[in-house]
């Protein structure tokens, strides 16, 4: 099979690989996105949840563009589309760019392939979604005060207010990193039982 | 009435002013009028049955949102808001993005982002997304299909009974496809010189007129109103 390898900037097929990703790790993205509508712990939750399922998308992608930028592009393009559907905040442009630049440096650090390294470059890239929650922190009173105006219900608020603890901010931190540690583990599971075995990666 | 066909540009400026209008949105209303906008913007652009379809799903969730909060109470209330909050955000940028996407040839969006001095590694990737999304929703059902056919449905039950293998069952077929169609696409558009380093050209020509001008202020003058009543002054 056709592989990517070797260093280098990305070529007209490294490109193609990472925007077809991009598409799926988006689609299941948004899902999640969605459903953190339904309560504020779904909302906290979010960023482990989609670390969970977006492991096989990533590590299948990591493993098929083994070059620079790979990581980059993908949180770029995912962003600018939260963005076109109106639902991001300067917050989680920040967590995105920083998570993916970290993403971006284990993975030239790890030298692409092991599997460690890649690992890795996941948790920190899927630590930026914790971006979408976390203006309950930052700003606690000012957000608090926006989303109210925005017609969100009193209780949701209330239950907001009850959930933004200092513990529960562990535990968006917490979510992710658990998350994409499992979906990696699933994910080479499935590398060894389906996807070496097809000759896709 | 034939379609009126805007530059790709004037229509990613106009995606770009309905977020910051349903950013800056001061009430339900407003957003109403906004997808209002959208689907006349629809309509010209030769859309008529997405736009029909998509004005009709808005107003059930527009109806939806105001009857949940006027004769909900409770626990629900607070569920159906909070969802219904959601998604009226994303709806009338989702609603012209659709438009948008329907409208545009993937060729000319490239054009256009090109003439706006975007990067070929930003370009390209982008491109094959838009273009990729609906294909995820396809290879979906086909999967689905094929798991009602093996007796492996992807039901609510199917799922809290087997739930590893539901996902398995959903995704190697999904990874797999999106495997594939990336080689294939590749090999497709190298040898049509995706690589070539030469600026791209495009047949179809790109430049603003008159009618473009027209619809950004048009939305631009309803951003301003958006702003004015929000501060109070309207």
């Amino acid at each position: 099979m056709a592989q990517s390898s070797g260093k280098g900037s990305l070529k007209g097929k490294d490109l193609i690989t990472i925007g077809i990703f991009s598409a799926i790790y988006f689609v299941i993205n948004f899902i999640f996105m969605l459903m953190g509508g339904l309560h504020p712990m779904m909302w906290i939750l979010m960023p482990g949840f989609i670390a969970l399922l977006t492991g096989i998308p990533f590590m299948l992608m990591c493993s098929k563009v083994q070059k620079m930028g790979a990581v980059i592009l993908m949180g770029t393009i995912t962003g600018l589309i939260y963005f076109v559907t109106g639902m991001f905040t300067v917050v989680i442009l920040v967590t995105f760019a920083a998570s993916c630049i970290l993403g971006e440096a284990v993975r030239s650090l790890s030298g692409y392939s092991t599997f460690k390294g890649n690992l890795l470059a996941f948790i920190c890239f899927s630590l930026g979604m914790t971006g979408s929650p976390l203006p309950i922190w930052l700003m606690h009173d000012k957000f608090i005060s926006q989303i109210s105006e925005q017609g969100m219900p009193a209780e949701y608020i209330t239950t907001l207010e009850k959930l933004s603890s200092p513990a529960m901010l562990l535990v968006l931190f917490l979510a992710p990193v658990i998350g994409a540690i499992a979906g990696s583990l699933i994910s080479k599971k499935m590398f060894q039982k389906h996807f070496i075995k097809a000759g896709i990666v | 009435m034939s379609a009126i066909r805007f530059d790709p540009r004037t229509k990613l400026v106009l995606l770009f002013m309905c977020v910051l209008c349903t950013m800056f949105a001061p009430s339900l209303t407003y957003e109403l009028f906004l997808v209002i906008l959208a689907a006349v913007f629809g309509l010209l652009s030769g859309q008529y049955r997405y736009t029909f379809f998509g004005l009709i799903a808005y107003c059930l969730i527009f109806l939806a949102t105001k009857l949940s909060i006027y004769h909900l109470t409770g626990i629900w209330q607070a569920i159906f808001i909070a969802f219904f909050g959601l998604v009226n955000k994303v709806y009338p940028c989702g609603f012209m993005a659709g438009i948008m996407i329907a409208t545009t040839k993937t060729g000319e969006f490239m054009a256009a982002l090109y003439k706006i001095h975007m990067p070929d590694s930003f370009v390209i990737p982008f491109a094959v997304m838009m273009r990729y999304l609906p294909v995820v929703k396809e290879d979906w059902n086909s999967i689905t299909d094929a798991m009602k056919m093996r007796d492996v449905s992807p039901s609510l039950k199917g799922t809290i009974m087997h739930p590893v293998m539901t996902a398995e069952c959903l995704y190697v077929p999904m990874m797999m496809a999106a495997s594939n169609t990336a080689d294939e696409l590749s090999i497709a558009s190298v040898t049509r010189g995706i690589e070539n380093p030469n600026p791209r050209t495009c047949l179809t020509k790109i430049n603003f007129s008159v009618k473009d001008v027209l619809a950004v202020c048009f939305i631009l003058i309803y951003f301003i109103i958006g702003l004015l009543i929000r501060r109070g002054l309207l």
